[in-house]
């Protein structure tokens, strides 16, 4: 009998399989390579300088925010500081996206963030994509998982015709603390599309960071940084596009806060306080409604007029509500003028009231619909044929005169 | 497209692009295999086919005709081989599959070697690493030395049974796909799990987890496990209603017993980590048993309880073909048929109660660990009364043929001794403290897995190549070369992994300390060479089958072929 094929062909497919497996076992689907773009040599607008604490438990455990959201500008080189507090293997991994992927670069290897606690490595990361990303430890993904948000807002060159409108401020840096003319904190009133430019005066020789956050109060997970500044002087353009309400603070002392108010129209008005109800012996009647279109600053001056103490409360809603409502202004027996703001964001009735007095001093705005552009505003404030008597209407201001 | 993801909640996954796509591609793909399945069963008659083939050709049994017609006669190549439904080639297909997956496996083992000539991992990293070395552990473990088991099983029973007629072929034949596909899958997810599945690792569909395609191999194994229980059930119930009423219960060869010792160990032990496959595979879309579960050892139990079982599952077949290779070259019976068979049975039931010495690190407590560790020596007993029965049988033997599968057979008890020792060793709790984590243990299982599993497959393919060629034989110094070159490189790889790990060598990593270079380069050498061994072993299989047939293809494992009237078996009891 002939001889037979089937050992060659046994062996043949072996040899297949194993290829097949080698090219398999060499290219698994987990060693795809990311990597961030080298660090340019020049031309780098922005510097940022983030220390972590790299625990198992969670990036920082133990010192403040847990697994901090890192907001950066565009084309911002990072230095990282990783500092070991554990004595476990850790690395930092970053990758784009919003969840860890394999398609990953290690920016610092478990041999260079060493077990030894207290042990500081460094390393220089580039982000020049806009998007989110996310920083992790390949040993812990479960617990150290933080977020990079690389911002498109915060640009180092923005054309002049874009924004309508310019704002120059300056603030002066001391103490940890940031003033201007000696108010600490003053309140920042802009119009929507502005670019504001920052210039800060540091008489101190502290290094610090001005972040700005949407919202009332500070939020160390989610900022913009505006300013790093490791010299005496720094300038920093940020461009506000929406309404409502941000706060800026200085990151060396995250207790204390100033407020900007990016508004789309903004309305000066005088409130008499009187025991008996809002402009009781005015001739706007006892507690007006106030009309206005949504987005509208309100600039209240507070009058007293019995000496008595009254604190001005505005919450959204047809009547008083102490649990959301906030302190706007308030005056006393020597204190007779004061002034604040309030940002009517969303459409609907708000109600405006007096703490000290709530059955007599209660009045209700209507914020309606901004159908049209911010520069058609409504208000109504008592009868119109006493307009102008004690409320005033400063207009639409397109450029910031509130603040000097 | 329709949304299979919010039906599951994918996202929660991570599964997203390619690996969602791979999800529906599974799904569908799984679907067209249950179609196949159904036209397999009932509408394509091929499980009759050879039936049919022996009717016409005027025979009753299937099995006399294959041996009378088709003896000498090269099968028709068609691809209804792949659907047969006998016994026997079921246990080729089996056996030969095992025998592709030993070489890919393989072929990972002599890779992760060669990588390690550096301590620093420079030729392939630590995630390539990783996902070898699951690959190289879990297909060798269920792919190769479990299906070679049942391979074996399945081609030579029918003979020692002198079955009548075969009516668990169909079952057995679907098993053998649906283990097919858990290895392909197992392949195909290149986890890098290890062979252990160990949430939360398991659970971390990323590089530093188990791999992106994990919950693939985690399906996968469950596959194996669906295939290994219907063809368990299948045997059991081959050996106990369908065997010849001539073959008591006293008169079953040794190999039938073993394989029935095994199967029964399947049935008993696999359920709790099928269990906890499924659990696991739960936990990927709602994590609700591993990771936030409270007993962290809740998975490593239900793994350890199959665990253990598995690996002996991986020898007690093969100490049952030797116990049939034996008589054949010594020219006497088995030195005790009766505690052949006692031996084997307590190393089934006293491998059910040893799991726990796997986890003796893992703070089981001291009642727990003075149990499994008494346990663990206490399975000495039948290790021993099985090696001593090999030794009494080559002892009181008037002569001693020293072919190539014989040659097999010594290597692998020498292999089992020195594997043994150094394993029970281990299971002493103070010394396990020492070596838990390093190539001690590495070298442990290598020294029973080649020497044993691998060196005795490789004598029982030997044995039966004539017959499996039909008639044809291998190239005797070539094979004794193969012989040479595995056995030496296998105990050069295993010792020095001995001694390294007993030195605090870490296993299981993709580098190692400066300290250690030597042991490592020795192993390196002794990997290396068994893999020419096995290239000599393929080359053997190419050159021989196309020469002509010149010697008898008669089953070498079956005793009736040459004598009348006697035990269908070589070791069958009297």
């Amino acid at each position: 009998m002939e001889g037979n094929k089937g050992g060659v062909v046994f062996v043949v497919i072996v040899l297949i399989m194993v290829a097949i497996g080698f090219s398999l076992m060499l290219n698994p689907p987990t060693v795809k390579s990311f990597s961030l773009p080298a660090v340019p040599s020049k031309g780098v607008k922005h510097y940022e300088n983030i220390t972590i604490y790299a625990d198992a438990l969670g990036w920082d455990y133990g010192h403040g925010t847990l697994n901090p959201t890192i907001s950066i500008a565009n084309n911002t080189v990072v230095n990282f500081t990783v500092i070991e507090e554990d004595g476990q293997p850790h690395t930092l991994t970053v990758n784009p996206g919003s969840a860890e992927s394999s398609y990953q670069d290690t920016l610092l290897s478990t041999s260079q963030i060493t077990t030894i606690p207290g042990h500081v490595s460094t390393t220089q990361a580039y982000f020049n994509t806009i998007g989110v990303f996310t920083y992790w430890c390949t040993v812990h993904p479960e617990t150290m998982v933080g977020l990079i948000y690389v911002n498109a807002t915060v640009n180092t060159t923005v054309p002049s015709a874009h924004y309508a409108n310019y704002s120059n401020k300056t603030l002066a840096l001391s103490e940890n603390n940031l003033s201007a003319n000696g108010v600490l904190y003053p309140t920042i009133a802009l119009p929507t599309s502005t670019l504001l430019n920052l210039t800060i005066k540091d008489a101190s020789s502290s290094n610090y960071t001005l972040k700005i956050s949407s919202g009332s109060k500070v939020d160390t997970s989610n900022y913009t940084t505006v300013i790093n500044e490791t010299n005496r002087s720094a300038t920093g353009s940020i461009p506000f596009n929406q309404t409502g309400q941000y706060v800026y603070w200085n990151s060396n002392n995250t207790s204390r806060f100033g407020i900007i108010y990016i508004y789309s129209a903004l309305v000066n008005t005088s409130l008499y306080a009187d025991v008996n109800g809002w402009n009781f012996t005015k001739s706007s009647g006892v507690n007006p409604t106030i009309t206005i279109s949504a987005g509208t600053l309100i600039n209240f001056t507070l009058i007293n007029e019995d000496n008595l103490t009254h604190v001005l409360e505005i919450n959204s809603g047809n009547k008083e509500n102490s649990n959301t409502s906030a302190a706007v202004a308030s005056v006393n027996s020597t204190t007779n003028k004061s002034q604040g703001y309030y940002l009517f964001m969303s459409t609907g009735n708000y109600t405006y009231w007096d703490l000290y007095h709530p059955s007599t001093a209660v009045g209700i705005v209507e914020v309606t619909n901004s159908s049209s552009s911010s520069a058609s505003v409504s208000y109504i404030i008592g009868s119109e044929s006493d307009s102008g008597n004690y409320i005033s209407l400063l207009g639409i201001q397109t450029r910031d005169e509130l603040y000097p | 497209m329709f949304s299979f993801a919010s039906l599951f909640s994918l996202s929660s996954l991570g599964l997203t692009g390619t690996n969602l796509s791979l999800l529906y591609i599974s799904i569908i793909l799984g679907v067209i295999a249950i179609v196949l399945f159904y036209f397999y069963f009932r509408v394509i008659p091929a499980k009759e086919y050879l039936h049919e083939q022996a009717e016409a050709a005027g025979y009753d049994r299937p099995n006399e005709y294959v041996r009378e017609k088709l003896a000498d006669k090269p099968r028709e190549l068609s691809w209804r081989i792949f659907l047969y439904d006998d016994s026997k080639s079921i246990g080729l297909r089996y056996l030969f599959t095992s025998i592709l997956f030993l070489f890919i496996a393989g072929s990972f083992g002599v890779l992760m070697r060669v990588s390690l000539t550096e301590p620093n991992p420079t030729i392939i990293g630590p995630a390539q690493y990783n996902v070898l070395m699951t690959e190289h552990a879990t297909l060798m473990i269920y792919m190769f030395a479990l299906g070679a088991a049942l391979g074996l099983g399945l081609y030579l029973l029918p003979s020692h049974l002198k079955l009548k007629k075969d009516t668990m072929g169909v079952y057995t034949s679907m098993a053998y796909w649906i283990w097919l596909a858990g290895g392909i899958f197992i392949l195909i997810s290149r986890a890098a799990l290890r062979w252990y599945f160990y949430p939360p690792l398991s659970l971390e569909l990323t590089q530093s987890g188990g791999g992106e395609f994990a919950w693939l191999a985690v399906l996968g194994l469950e596959l194996i496990f669906i295939g290994l229980m219907i063809v368990s059930v299948a045997i059991i119930k081959v050996i106990a209603f369908d065997r010849s009423p001539d073959i008591k219960l006293n008169q079953m060869s040794l190999f039938t017993w073993s394989i029935l010792f095994t199967v029964i160990m399947a049935i008993s032990s696999a359920p709790p980590l099928m269990v906890g496959l499924g659990m696991m595979f739960y936990d990927y879309f709602n994590p609700i048993f591993f990771i936030t579960g409270t007993n962290t050892l809740l998975f490593t139990i239900l793994f350890w309880f199959w665990g253990h079982p598995i690996v002996y599952m991986a020898i007690i077949p093969y100490f049952g073909l030797i116990y049939e290779i034996l008589p054949r070259f010594t020219g006497n019976k088995v030195y005790s048929y009766n505690s052949g068979v006692w031996g084997l049975g307590l190393l089934l039931i006293l491998s059910e109660l040893v799991w726990g010495h796997h986890l003796l690190n893992s703070g089981l407590g001291i009642a727990w660990i003075t149990f499994f560790t008494t346990m663990s020596f206490l399975v000495v007993i039948p290790s021993a009364i099985t090696v001593f029965n090999f030794i009494g049988t080559l002892w009181t033997a008037k002569s001693i043929r020293m072919t190539v599968p014989m040659l097999f057979v010594i290597n692998g008890i020498i292999d089992f001794i020195i594997g043994g020792i150094t394993g029970v060793m281990q299971s002493f709790a103070p010394f396990n403290e020492q070596v838990h984590g390093t190539y001690w243990v590495t070298g442990h299982f290598h020294f029973i897995f080649i020497g044993i599993t691998m060196g005795i497959s490789f004598a029982a393919f030997y044995m039966l190549f004539p017959t499996f060629t039909g008639g044809r034989k291998y190239n005797v110094s070539l094979a004794r070369w193969h012989f040479a070159l595995t056995a030496f490189g296998s105990y050069l790889m295993a010792f020095s992994w001995s001694v390294g790990g007993f030195l605090g060598m870490p296993r299981a990593v993709a580098g190692y300390f400066g300290f250690f270079q030597g042991y490592q380069d020795a192993s390196i050498i002794g990997g290396v060479i068994i893999g020419i061994g096995q290239i000599i072993f393929l080359y053997n299989i190419a050159v021989s089958w196309l020469k002509a047939p010149s010697t008898s293809p008669d089953n070498a494992f079956e005793e009736d072929n040459t004598g009348g009237g006697r035990a269908p078996s070589l070791s069958g009891g009297k």
